[in-house]
C-alpha cells in the first residue's frame, strides 16, 4: 500500500523548490504593486503620502503616460500583424516541404537570431538601418533615393515595429509550426473529394483548423512585443517609449515608485486580459 | 454485360524514381464490390489514391464511366471516398459534414436536405446529426465517413481500409452491414485492404496485388481455390507449397516427385513436364494413425507429429518428413485430434485437392 502512495507524495515534495521560487516572486510583485497605493515614495526608502488611487488617476490622465500606453498599443498590433503575416509562410514552409534541406533552413534561419543576445542583434540591426546604414546604402547604390539623402529609419516608431517583428518572429514561428503540424492533411483531401478547390479548402478547412494555433501565437507575439524594453530602448532611444521604457524611467531616474507601480499594475492587468481573451476565444473557437 | 464504371489500363505510378504501381489493368462493372487486396508496399493504396486523383498517373489511362480523368483535378472528380482515419471535420458537425459535398456541388437547399436525411439514415444515425464527430464512437464515425461520400451520389465509392480502424467484434459486424447497404443501394465501390479474410467475405471480385503488380483477379474462390501463383497461394489462406517434379501421367491424374522422395497424385493431366509447385490447403489434409487405412485412391505419407494447436474449431498439426513440414487442420472433435507429439502419423488428401503451379 505504502509502494503506491510513496511516489505520488515524492514527486509532489518535488514541486516545493519551484513553488517557493514562485511565491518569492509572488510576493516581490505584491510589494511593488502596493506601493502604486502611495502619493510618495522611491526606492531606498519607505512608501509614503496617504494611501488611496490617486496615483492611478494621475496616471491614467497624465497625456505623457496615456501616450506611452497607446504607442505600445499600436506597436505590438503592428508587430503581432508582422508577424504573422511573415510567420505564416515560413511555418508552412517548415511543416510542408518535402525537402529535409529546405526544412532545416528555415529552421535554422529562425533559430540563429533566437539565440543569439537580443542586445547584439539589436545593435546590428540599428548599424544596418542607421542614415548611413546598410539599407540606405543600398538605396542610394540602386537609385531609388538621391546621394546624399537618407530614409529615417532609426529613432522612429518604423524602426521600433522592424525590431518588434524581428523580436517575435521565432516565437510566432515556432508556436504555428507546432499547430500546423498536428494539423490533419487527410482533412484536405477528404475535402478535395467532395469537391472543393484550393481556395475553399483553404477557407473552409485549413485556415479554420489552424484558427486557435495562430490564435495562440497572435497572443504570444502581442503580449510579447507589448513587454519589450531593449528594443524600443535600443531602436527608438528617447523618440519611442514604450511602457517598460516609462517604468524604469520613473523608477530609476525619477524616483517615482508609486507612478512606476501604478504603470506596472496597468501593464499587467493588460497582460492577464490579453491571455483571458485569447484563452475565450479559443475556447469559441473548438465549439463552433 | 453491366457498365463498366472505372476502368484502368497499363497505370503505372512513380514517386520520384521508384515505381510502386506497373501494368495495372481492370476494370470494375455497374453494381460490382471489387478488393484490392495486398500486402503493405504492394501498390494498393497508391492505386486507390490515384483513382481519387491525389497521386498522379505516369503511364496509362484511368477512365471513369468512359471518360480519361487521368489529369482531371481531385475536387472534379466524381467519386466517393471512405478514408481509413475517416477525416471528418471536426469543426463541423455530422449533418455539416455530410452536406459539405452536396454544397460544393451548389445542389438546392432542399436537395442538400434530402440526400443528408437520406445518407443518414442508410447509416441509421439520423439521431447523429447534431453531434460532433469527437462525440462519436469509432464505429459511429465510420459510417458518418460512409453516409458522407453516399451524400455525393457519385457512380463510384472508394474505401481505403473500412475496417481497420475497428475492433475485431464490430468489424464482422460492419462487414456484413457494409456489404448489405451497398448491394441494397447498387452502389459501385472499390475498396483496399490488406485482410485476406475481408476481401473474401466482401467482394463480388479480389484483384491481388504484390509489389507494385496484379498478381491475380478473380472472384474469392477463385483465388482461394486456383490462386495463380506461390504468392497468392501463400497470402490468401495457409497452404502447403511443396516443391515437385514432374514424374508421369496416370490415368486422369498426374504424379510428381516431391522432397521426401515418393510422389504425389494430382488430378488432372499437366500441361507441361518439368518443376511445379504443389498446392495443398491444411483443411484438404486428413490425419490418422499408422495402420488405419484411408480413402485408397488418396496420396497419403507417413511423418512424425512435430507440433500441435488447438484453435477452438479445428486443430492444427504439423508433420515433419523428409526434411520438410506439412500442416493439416482437423476438425477439433476428431479422434486423430489427440494423436500425441512424436508419434508416427500419417497424412492422407484426394488427389483432386492439389493444386499444380507452375514454377
Amino acid at each position: 500500500m505504502t509502494g503506491s502512495r510513496g511516489p505520488a507524495l515524492d514527486s509532489r515534495l518535488l514541486l516545493l523548490p519551484a513553488l517557493l521560487v514562485f511565491a518569492a516572486f509572488a510576493a516581490a510583485l505584491l510589494d511593488l504593486l502596493s506601493w502604486s497605493f502611495h502619493a510618495t515614495g522611491r526606492i531606498g526608502a519607505a512608501p509614503s503620502g496617504e494611501l488611496g488611487l490617486s496615483v492611478y488617476a494621475r496616471v491614467l490622465s497624465d497625456p505623457l503616460y496615456l501616450s506611452a500606453l497607446a504607442t505600445t498599443l499600436r506597436l505590438s498590433a503592428v508587430a503581432t500583424a508582422g508577424s504573422l503575416l511573415l510567420g505564416l509562410p515560413i511555418a508552412f514552409w517548415i511543416v510542408r516541404t518535402p525537402s529535409a534541406r529546405m526544412r532545416a533552413t528555415l529552421i535554422i534561419l529562425v533559430a540563429v537570431p533566437f539565440m543569439t543576445s537580443l542586445i547584439v542583434r539589436l545593435y546590428a540591426l540599428l548599424l544596418a538601418l542607421g542614415n548611413n546604414g546598410l539599407v540606405n546604402r543600398a538605396l542610394q547604390a540602386t537609385g531609388v533615393i538621391a546621394e546624399n539623402d537618407f530614409i529615417p529609419l532609426i529613432r522612429n516608431e518604423t524602426s521600433v515595429a522592424i525590431g518588434l517583428v524581428y523580436f517575435v518572429l521565432p516565437f510566432v514561428v515556432f508556436t504555428l509550426a507546432g499547430s500546423f503540424k498536428r494539423f490533419d492533411r487527410t482533412l484536405e483531401e477528404a475535402a478535395a473529394n467532395l469537391g472543393a478547390d484550393e481556395l475553399v479548402v483553404l477557407f473552409r478547412v485549413t485556415l479554420p483548423l489552424m484558427a486557435p494555433g495562430i490564435l495562440a501565437a497572435g497572443t504570444l507575439a502581442f503580449v510579447l512585443a507589448g513587454t519589450a524594453f531593449a528594443t524600443p530602448l535600443v531602436l527608438g532611444g528617447s523618440a519611442v517609449r514604450m511602457v517598460a521604457n516609462v517604468i524604469y524611467d520613473q523608477a530609476l531616474f525619477a524616483q517615482n515608485l508609486p507612478v512606476a507601480a501604478a504603470l506596472s499594475a496597468v501593464a499587467l492587468a493588460f497582460t492577464i486580459a490579453c491571455l483571458w481573451l485569447a484563452g475565450r476565444l479559443g475556447r469559441w473557437g473548438s465549439n463552433a | 454485360m453491366s457498365e463498366i464504371v472505372l476502368s484502368l489500363s497499363a497505370v503505372e505510378i512513380r514517386y520520384g524514381a521508384s515505381k510502386v504501381v506497373e501494368a495495372a489493368s481492370f476494370d470494375v462493372r455497374d453494381g460490382e464490390f471489387v478488393t484490392l487486396l495486398g500486402p503493405s508496399g504492394s501498390g494498393k493504396t497508391s492505386l486507390l489514391r490515384a483513382i481519387a486523383g491525389f497521386v498522379p498517373v505516369a503511364a496509362g489511362e484511368v477512365r471513369l464511366l468512359g471518360h480519361r480523368v487521368n489529369d482531371m483535378p481531385a475536387y472534379e472528380r466524381d467519386v466517393g471516398l471512405v478514408f481509413q482515419n475517416y477525416a471528418l471535420f471536426p469543426h463541423m458537425t455530422v449533418a455539416e459534414n455530410l452536406s459539405f459535398g452536396p454544397r460544393m456541388m451548389k445542389l438546392p437547399t432542399a436537395e442538400t436536405a434530402t440526400r443528408v436525411d437520406e445518407a443518414l439514415q442508410h447509416v441509421r444515425l439520423g439521431a447523429y446529426a447534431g453531434r460532433y464527430p469527437h462525440e462519436l464512437s469509432g464505429g459511429q464515425q465510420q459510417r458518418v465517413a460512409i453516409a458522407r461520400a453516399l451524400a455525393m451520389r457519385s457512380k463510384l465509392l472508394l474505401l481505403d481500409e473500412p475496417m481497420s480502424n475497428l475492433d475485431a467484434r464490430l468489424r464482422a459486424e460492419m462487414r456484413v452491414e457494409l456489404v448489405a447497404l451497398l448491394r441494397g443501394i447498387g452502389a459501385t465501390a472499390l475498396s483496399v485492404t490488406h485482410n485476406q479474410e475481408e476481401a473474401l467475405a466482401m467482394s463480388d471480385r479480389v484483384i491481388v496485388m504484390a509489389e507494385g503488380g496484379i498478381r491475380q483477379i478473380g472472384t474469392p474462390g477463385e483465388i482461394y481455390r486456383f490462386p495463380a501463383d506461390a504468392f497468392v497461394a501463400g497470402f490468401i489462406g495457409d497452404a502447403n507449397v511443396i516443391e515437385a517434379t514432374f514424374a508421369a501421367v496416370d490415368g486422369e491424374a498426374t504424379r510428381f516427385t516431391v522432397p521426401w522422395g515418393e510422389t504425389v497424385r494430382a488430378a488432372g493431366r499437366a500441361p507441361e513436364e518439368g518443376d511445379a509447385l504443389l498446392l495443398l490447403r491444411p483443411e484438404s489434409v486428413g490425419v490418422c494413425a499408422p495402420g488405419e487405412a484411408p480413402d485408397v485412391a488418396s496420396n497419403r505419407v507417413r511423418g512424425r507429429l512435430v507440433a500441435r494447436a488447438y484453435m477452438g474449431a479445428y486443430v492444427e498439426m504439423r508433420a515433419a518428413l523428409g526434411g520438410i513440414e506439412l500442416v493439416a487442420k482437423v476438425p477439433a472433435d476428431h479422434a486423430s485430434a489427440h494423436l500425441a507429439l512424436g508419434d508416427d502419423i500419417v497424412l492422407h488428401w484426394r488427389p483432386d485437392v492439389v493444386r499444380v503451379i507452375r514454377r
